[in-house]
C-alpha cells in the first residue's frame, strides 16, 4: 500500500496548498475589496457632506437634513466637524461639542489633511476631509463601522473554507479512487507473481478494466498459461525422479554426490542426508574398479559416458550389490563438465536367473547327450536278436518251405513280418530321435535348392509314378538344411505315395504372413477325413493297413518334429477325395 | 573257376571264426556250405581263446595256422579291436587277412579297425539272404580270388 499513500499524499497535500493558497487569495482580495467598497461609500458621502459644508458656511446654514440622514446610516458611528485648533465644533453627539478631538484619538489628533484612519482591530474606520471655510482649515471626521466589513469578512472565510473542504473532499474521494484503481492491480499483479514463483501456475490475475492496466493483467495472465503449458514443475521431477525403480545418484565437479534418489537410499540402507556431500566413492564396495579413478574417470570426461558397467555397490551395512552401472557428462554450453549422471540397477536376481539358465542348458545338454547315447545303444543292441529271429525264420521258411503244412508256411511269414516291421520301426525312432539331437545350427537355407535335392532323392518314384511337381518362387530362410531335405521329403514322397487313380501332381509355395513364412504343399492324393487330421502327425499312427500303402507312421510325426523345432507348426486341410494340402510356418528370424 | 580251396600244398584253407553268437556261427557255418568250397572252420567264442589258439597255447597246442581269421568286434573277455591290434603286432600273425565281420556301422568303428590295419570290414546285413551272398562273397573273394601268402 506504500505506493497508494505515496501518491494520494503527495498529489493530496498539492491540491491542499494549492486549495489553501488560492482560498488565501481569493478571500484577502474579496475581503479588500469590501474595504474599498466601504471606504469608497463613505469617502463619497464624507466628501458630499464636506462640500455641503463648505457650501452652507457661506449661507451660514449647515446641512442638517444631510447630516441628519448621514447618521441614519446603517454604519454611521459620528460625524464631527473638527476647528483648526482641534476642537470639535459640530457633532452628532452635541454633548462633544467644545471637546477636544485629540482626547478620543489621540493619535490622528492633528490629521488634517484628507485621511483614512482604521483602528487596529478594523472594527471602525475614520474618514478626515478637510474643510476649507474661509481662510480656516477645518476638518469634517467621519466614523463608520466596519462590522459590516468584518462579517462580510467572515462569511467569504466561511463560504471560502466550506467550499476548500468538499473541494478537497471531492478530490480526495476521486483521487482515492483513481490512486486504488492504479494501484491496486499492481498490487494484484505483485502477489500474482509471488503465488506463480511458489509454483501455482494456475494462477491468475483478475482486472477488468479496458486500459492498459487491463492489458497488462492479460498479458501476465497469457504468459502463466504459457509458463504452466511448458514448464515442468518442480514437483513433477522430483516426483519422477523419486518413483524411478532405478537408481540414480548425480555427482558434482568434485565427484561429491549432489543428488540420490529414493531408490539409491533404498537399496543402500542410507539415508538420504548421509549420503548427499559424501565422495561418489563411498557406494562403491571397497576395493571395486570404479569409473571415478585414474584413467577411467578421464576416458570418462572424454568419451562423456560409461554404459552397462557390471560392479559392486555397497550398503550401508557392508553388503555388496552387484549392479549395472551407467553414467554420462553433463556439460554447460562452454563444453565444461557440471555433474555426471549416474544410474544403477541391481542385477544380483538377474545374475542368478542367467547362472540359473546356464546350469539349465548345461543339464539340457547333458540329458541330450545321454538320450543320443540312450537311443544309439538302444536300438542298437535291439537289432541283435531281432537280426536273430529275422534271420532263422528266413532260414525256416527257406528250408522248410512245403515240407511243412501250408499253416506253417503262413505262421512263419506272419514271424517274418513282425521283425522286419520291428526293425524298420527301431530304425524310424532313431531318426525322430535324432531331430533333436542331432539338430544342425541354422542357417541361411535356399527352399528351391532344398526342393531340387528332395526331388533328387525321390528321382525314382517320381518317374514311377509319373508325378508332376510344380512350385512357385521359394523363399530362403534360417533352418536346418539337412532337415529341411527330411521334410520336403516326407510330405512330397507321401504325396506320391497317397496319389489316387491320377497321376499325382503337386504343388509347393510360400507366403509370407506377418512375420512368419507360411509354406503349402498340395496334393491331388485321396485326401484325408478331417476328424482324424490331428491324429496322422501321431508316432506310428497309419489310417491305412500296410498292404495298401506301406510305411511305419512316422513320417508324418518327423515333419512335426522338425517344423517345432524350426518354431513353427504344421497342419493339413483335406477332404477325402478331393486332394490334402499339408501347411507348415517357419518363424522370419532378424 | 579254380579250385584254389586247396593251398599251394594241397591242403584244405583253414578259416577262423571269432564269434560269441552261436546263432550267427551257425549261420556263417550254413552259408558257408552253400558254396560247396572245402575249407576248415574253427569256432571261437571271445577274445582271449582267439589269442590262445593263433599262439597254440593250452587246448590249442594242436591248432593249425589259420588262413583267413573272421573276428567280430564285440566279444566278452578281450574285445575284437584288442584280438586285432595284438595279431597286427605280432611277428608271426600279421600277415593272415583279417576281415572284420561285425553288426556294427559305426564310422568310429570301421576307423578304429582300418586304423589297427584290418584287412577289411564288413557289417552284417540284417536279412537272411543278404547274410547267405555276404558269407559266399568274402569266402570267394579271400579264397579264390586273392593269393594268400605262403606259410
Amino acid at each position: 500500500m506504500k505506493l497508494f499513500w505515496k501518491i494520494f499524499v503527495a498529489v493530496f497535500i498539492s491540491f491542499l496548498v494549492v486549495i489553501s493558497f488560492i482560498s488565501y487569495v481569493l478571500t484577502v482580495k474579496q475581503v479588500s475589496d469590501w474595504k474599498d467598497h466601504i471606504l469608497a461609500e463613505n469617502g463619497v458621502i464624507a466628501s458630499f457632506i464636506s462640500k455641503e459644508i463648505e457650501k452652507g458656511y457661506q449661507e451660514s446654514r449647515w446641512p442638517f437634513e444631510s447630516l441628519r440622514r448621514l447618521s441614519e446610516q446603517e454604519d454611521f458611528l459620528f460625524w464631527w466637524v473638527v476647528r483648526d485648533d482641534g476642537a470639535i465644533h459640530l457633532a452628532n453627539d452635541a454633548s462633544l461639542m467644545r471637546t477636544y478631538a485629540s482626547e478620543y484619538f489621540p493619535e490622528i489628533a492633528n490629521a488634517r489633511d484628507e485621511n483614512v484612519f482604521l483602528n487596529r482591530n478594523q472594527n471602525y474606520g475614520i474618514l478626515v476631509k478637510s474643510l476649507e471655510v474661509g481662510e480656516k482649515k477645518w476638518s469634517f471626521w467621519l466614523g463608520f463601522s466596519l462590522r459590516r466589513l468584518l462579517e462580510v469578512r467572515k462569511q467569504i472565510v466561511f463560504l471560502v473554507v466550506v467550499s476548500s473542504m468538499s473541494a478537497l473532499a471531492m478530490f480526495g474521494l476521486t483521487l482515492y479512487f483513481l490512486t486504488r484503481h492504479f494501484t491496486k492491480p499492481i498490487k494484484d499483479l505483485t502477489v500474482g507473481a509471488a503465488t506463480i514463483g511458489e509454483g501455482d501456475l494456475t494462477h491468475r490475475v483478475k482486472i477488468k478494466s479496458k486500459d492498459e492496466l487491463g492489458e497488462l493483467a492479460n498479458s501476465f495472465n497469457k504468459m502463466t498459461e504459457d509458463l504452466d503449458r511448458i514448464t515442468i514443475s518442480k514437483d513433477y521431477l522430483s516426483s519422477i525422479i523419486d518413483s524411478m525403480i532405478d537408481s540414480l545418484v548425480v555427482v558434482d565437479q568434485d565427484l561429491k554426490i549432489s543428488t540420490v534418489n529414493k531408490a539409491t537410499c533404498k537399496l543402500l540402507e542410507y539415508k538420504e542426508e548421509d549420503l548427499i556431500g559424501r565422495l561418489v566413492e563411498i557406494v562403491f564396495a571397497t576395493g571395486e574398479d570404479t569409473p571415478f579413478t585414474g584413467t577411467k574417470l578421464k576416458n570418462l570426461i572424454e568419451g562423456g559416458e560409461v554404459s552397462s558397467y557390471e560392479t559392486y555397490w555397497q550398503a550401508k551395512d557392508g553388503k555388496k550389490i552387484l549392479v549395472l552401472f551407467n553414467c554420462s557428462v553433463m556439460k554447460n554450453e562452454y563444453g565444461d563438465m557440471i555433474s555426471i549422471v549416474c544410474t544403477a540397477r541391481d542385477i544380483t536376481e538377474r545374475k542368478r536367473t542367467e547362472k540359473k539358465l546356464k546350469q539349465i542348458m548345461a543339464e539340457l545338454e547333458r540329458s541330450n547327450a545321454e538320450l543320443e547315447e540312450f537311443a544309439y545303444v538302444t536300438s542298437h543292441d535291439l537289432q541283435e536278436p531281432l537280426r536273430m529271429v529275422s534271420s532263422y525264420l528266413q532260414l525256416l521258411e527257406r528250408r522248410y518251405q512245403g515240407r511243412l503244412d501250408s499253416e506253417a508256411d503262413e505262421f512263419i511269414a506272419y514271424a517274418v513280418d513282425g521283425a522286419t516291421r520291428m526293425r524298420d520301426m527301431i530304425n524310424d525312432l532313431l531318426d525322430y530321435s535324432r531331430v533333436d539331437t542331432r539338430g544342425k545350427h541354422f542357417e541361411p537355407t535356399d527352399c528351391e535348392a532344398v526342393l531340387d535335392r528332395t526331388l533328387d532323392n525321390l528321382k525314382m518314384v517320381v518317374e514311377e509314378s509319373g508325378a508332376v511337381v510344380s512350385h512357385d518362387p521359394l523363399p530362403t530362410v534360417m533352418a536346418d538344411n539337412v532337415q529341411f531335405v527330411q521334410l520336403f521329403q516326407n510330405l512330397i514322397g507321401n504325396a506320391i505315395k497317397f496319389c489316387g487313380k491320377e497321376p499325382p501332381r503337386i504343388h509347393i509355395l510360400a507366403e509370407q504372413k506377418g512375420k512368419e513364412w507360411v509354406f503349402s504343399v498340395r496334393d491331388n492324393g485321396i485326401g484325408i477325413d478331417p476328424e482324424y487330421a490331428e491324429r496322422i502327425f501321431q508316432i506310428f499312427q497309419r489310417l491305412h493297413n500296410r498292404k495298401e500303402y506301406p510305411g511305419t507312421g512316422i513320417g508324418l510325426a518327423i515333419c512335426r518334429r522338425i517344423v517345432e523345432r524350426h518354431g513353427g507348426h504344421i497342419w493339413v486341410k483335406s477332404q477325402p477325395g478331393t486332394g490334402s494340402t499339408f501347411y507348415f510356418t517357419i518363424p522370419i528370424k532378424d | 573257376m579254380t579250385d584254389n580251396s586247396l593251398s599251394a600244398t594241397g591242403r584244405p584253407i583253414e578259416i577262423l571264426l571269432v564269434e560269441d553268437s552261436p546263432g550267427d556261427v551257425r549261420l556263417i557255418i550254413e552259408s558257408l556250405k552253400e558254396n560247396k568250397l572245402r575249407n576248415k572252420l574253427d569256432v571261437v567264442e571271445d577274445g582271449v581263446q582267439a589269442l590262445a589258439f593263433l599262439h597254440q597255447e593250452g587246448r590249442y597246442a594242436e591248432a593249425p595256422h589259420p588262413d583267413l581269421i573272421l573276428l567280430d568286434l564285440n566279444l566278452p573277455k578281450k574285445d575284437g579291436r584288442e584280438v586285432l591290434a595284438e595279431i597286427k603286432a605280432d611277428e608271426n600273425l600279421r600277415r593272415i587277412p583279417v576281415v572284420i565281420l561285425t553288426s556294427s556301422k559305426a564310422e568310429e568303428d570301421i576307423f578304429k579297425a582300418y586304423n589297427l590295419q584290418a584287412n577289411c570290414y564288413i557289417t552284417k546285413p540284417m536279412g537272411l539272404d543278404q547274410f547267405v551272398k555276404v558269407v559266399k562273397s568274402i569266402q570267394e573273394f579271400w579264397l579264390t580270388i586273392v593269393k594268400l601268402p605262403p606259410e
